[in-house]
C-alpha cells in the first residue's frame, strides 16, 4: 500500500497537468488539486487500497469541477501572471492559443468530455461513467464540443500522450 | 479549421503553464511537444506544501489561517456577508436555533477580488510569450473575504452533508446549473430566491435553495443525503449514501436562506 505522501510526490505534478487541461486556469488548477488531495488524505486508506488509485482521486478532481460548490467560487487570489514578450513569433503559436480560448470558454461538462477523450484517453463509456451520464450524451458533448473548437477530425494527428 | 494536433498542442502548452505553476519559478521556454521531464525538486517542494494542507483538512482541526475572532450574537451591527468561515459558522448555527447541529469538517477563504490575468478568457499574451509566475499568497480573511463551509448536518437524528457559502456581489452563476429543477421565485423585499432538487443516484437527494438579496448577497446553501452536498453519481467519489433522505427540506432550506438571522 502506497504511503500518501509518496502518492503525492509521484502524481501531484500529472494532478496538476490534468487539473490545467480540465480548467484552462493554474489558480484554479491549484485550488482544485489541493482540495481534492486534502479530502483523498481523510480517506487514504480506502482509496490506497483500491486497484487504481489515481483513477479514483483523479475522478474526484473531474467531480469537483463540476460540483455545484465549485461553480461558486468564482474569485479566488492565486498565481499572478504578468506576460512578458518573446519576440520569436509563431503562427502555431497564436493558433494554439486560439485553441485554448476556444476551449476555455466551452461549457464545463463539453470541455470535461472533451478533455477525457483527447487528454485522459478515456473511451465514452468511462466517460459516461465518470460524468454521470449516458454514452450518446457524451458524443454528442465531444461532437458539439468539437464544431466549437473548429477541430478537423478528418485531418489526422497522433494520441496525445499525457504525462505522468 | 484547426486539427487534432492543434488541441494536442493546447494541452501541451497547459501542461507547461501547471508545471511552471508548480516550480513557483519563471518557466523556461522550451520547444513545442518536447519531451515533458517532472521536475524533481518541484515535486520534493510540493509534497512540503501538501503535508501541510492536509493535515489543514483532517476532520475537527481548526487549522484556518490566522483571523478574526468568532463573531457572536452580542455584536450589535454586522455586515452582511461573513467575512471568515468561524463568523459563517457562528452566523450559520444562529439561524438553525434548535434545528438542527452542525459539524463543520471543510472550510475556505475566498476572496472577492476578480481573478488575475492568466484567465484565458482575458487577451492572451503574445505569441512566445513567457509568464512569470510568483507563490500563490495565502488567503487570510479580512474585509474583503468571504467564506465557504461543509460538513454534516443533523436534524431530528437523520445526517446527511451540507456547504454553505454567503458571497457578496451579484454572482454570474445564479441557477444555470446542469440537471437540477430550479425554481425562481421574487420576494416582497426583491430578493431572488431559487430552489433545487437533484437527484444523482438511486436514493440519493440533494437539495439546494439560494437567495440573491437586491444588494447583490447571495446565500447559497445545499444539502444532501450524500457524502458530497452536490450528490454525485453512483460508485462514484461523494455517492455514498448516508440516510433515506436529506436531514431538512426544501421549505427548511428556503425559510434558512431567508432569514433575518444572518
Amino acid at each position: 500500500m502506497e504511503l500518501f505522501a509518496e502518492y503525492v510526490a509521484r502524481q501531484r505534478p500529472a494532478l496538476m497537468r490534468f487539473a490545467t487541461v480540465l480548467t484552462c486556469r493554474t489558480w484554479l488548477a491549484e485550488d482544485l488539486v489541493s482540495d481534492v488531495l486534502g479530502r483523498a488524505f481523510e480517506r487514504w486508506d480506502r482509496i490506497s487500497a483500491m486497484a487504481e488509485p489515481h483513477a479514483y482521486v483523479r475522478r474526484m478532481v473531474v467531480n469537483e469541477y463540476l460540483s455545484w460548490r465549485r461553480r461558486l467560487t468564482r474569485a479566488s487570489p492565486r498565481a499572478e501572471v504578468g506576460p512578458v514578450a518573446v519576440s520569436d513569433g509563431a503562427d502555431e503559436r497564436a493558433e494554439r492559443d486560439a485553441m485554448i480560448r476556444r476551449l476555455a470558454a466551452l461549457p464545463r461538462k463539453q470541455r470535461a468530455a472533451v478533455v477525457l477523450r483527447y487528454y485522459a484517453g478515456l473511451s465514452d463509456r468511462e466517460i459516461a461513467a465518470q460524468l454521470g451520464c449516458r454514452e450518446p450524451t457524451v458524443r454528442s458533448q465531444v461532437h458539439r464540443a468539437l464544431k466549437v473548437l473548429r477541430v478537423d477530425l478528418t485531418a489526422g494527428a497522433p494520441d496525445f500522450q499525457e504525462t505522468s | 479549421m484547426s486539427d487534432l494536433r492543434t488541441l494536442h498542442d493546447a494541452f501541451a502548452e497547459l501542461e507547461r503553464r501547471a508545471d511552471a505553476t508548480a516550480a513557483g519559478t519563471a518557466p523556461v521556454a522550451r520547444p513545442r511537444r518536447a519531451v515533458r521531464l517532472v521536475p524533481v525538486a518541484a515535486a520534493a517542494a510540493v509534497v512540503a506544501g501538501l503535508v501541510a494542507s492536509a493535515v489543514w483538512w483532517v476532520p475537527g482541526d481548526s487549522g484556518t489561517p490566522a483571523g478574526p475572532p468568532t463573531t457572536s450574537s452580542t455584536i450589535a451591527v454586522r455586515g452582511p456577508v461573513p467575512h471568515s468561515p468561524d463568523d459563517l459558522v457562528a452566523r450559520f448555527r444562529e439561524v438553525l436555533g434548535d434545528t438542527a447541529t452542525v459539524e463543520v469538517t471543510r472550510e475556505n477563504v475566498l476572496s472577492s477580488t476578480p481573478p488575475p490575468s492568466n484567465d484565458p478568457s482575458e487577451p492572451p499574451p503574445g505569441p512566445g510569450s513567457v509568464v512569470t509566475l510568483s507563490p500563490p499568497p495565502p488567503v487570510v480573511p479580512d474585509a474583503s473575504t468571504y467564506a465557504m463551509v461543509g460538513g454534516t448536518l443533523t436534524s431530528a437524528g437523520v445526517t446527511g452533508s451540507f456547504a454553505l457559502v454567503v458571497e457578496p456581489g451579484a454572482s454570474d452563476v445564479w441557477c444555470g446549473i446542469p440537471r437540477v429543477d430550479c425554481d425562481v421565485s421574487t420576494l416582497p423585499d426583491g430578493s431572488r430566491l431559487a430552489t433545487g432538487t437533484a437527484r444523482r443516484a438511486p436514493g440519493a437527494e440533494s437539495y439546494l435553495a439560494c437567495l440573491r438579496r437586491p444588494d447583490g448577497t447571495m446565500v447559497f446553501l445545499q444539502i444532501s443525503n450524500q457524502e458530497d452536498p452536490s450528490g454525485a453519481a453512483a460508485g462514484s467519489p461523494g455517492g455514498e449514501i448516508h440516510a433515506p433522505r436529506p436531514p431538512l427540506t426544501v421549505d427548511q432550506l428556503k425559510a434558512i436562506v431567508t432569514s433575518d438571522e444572518w
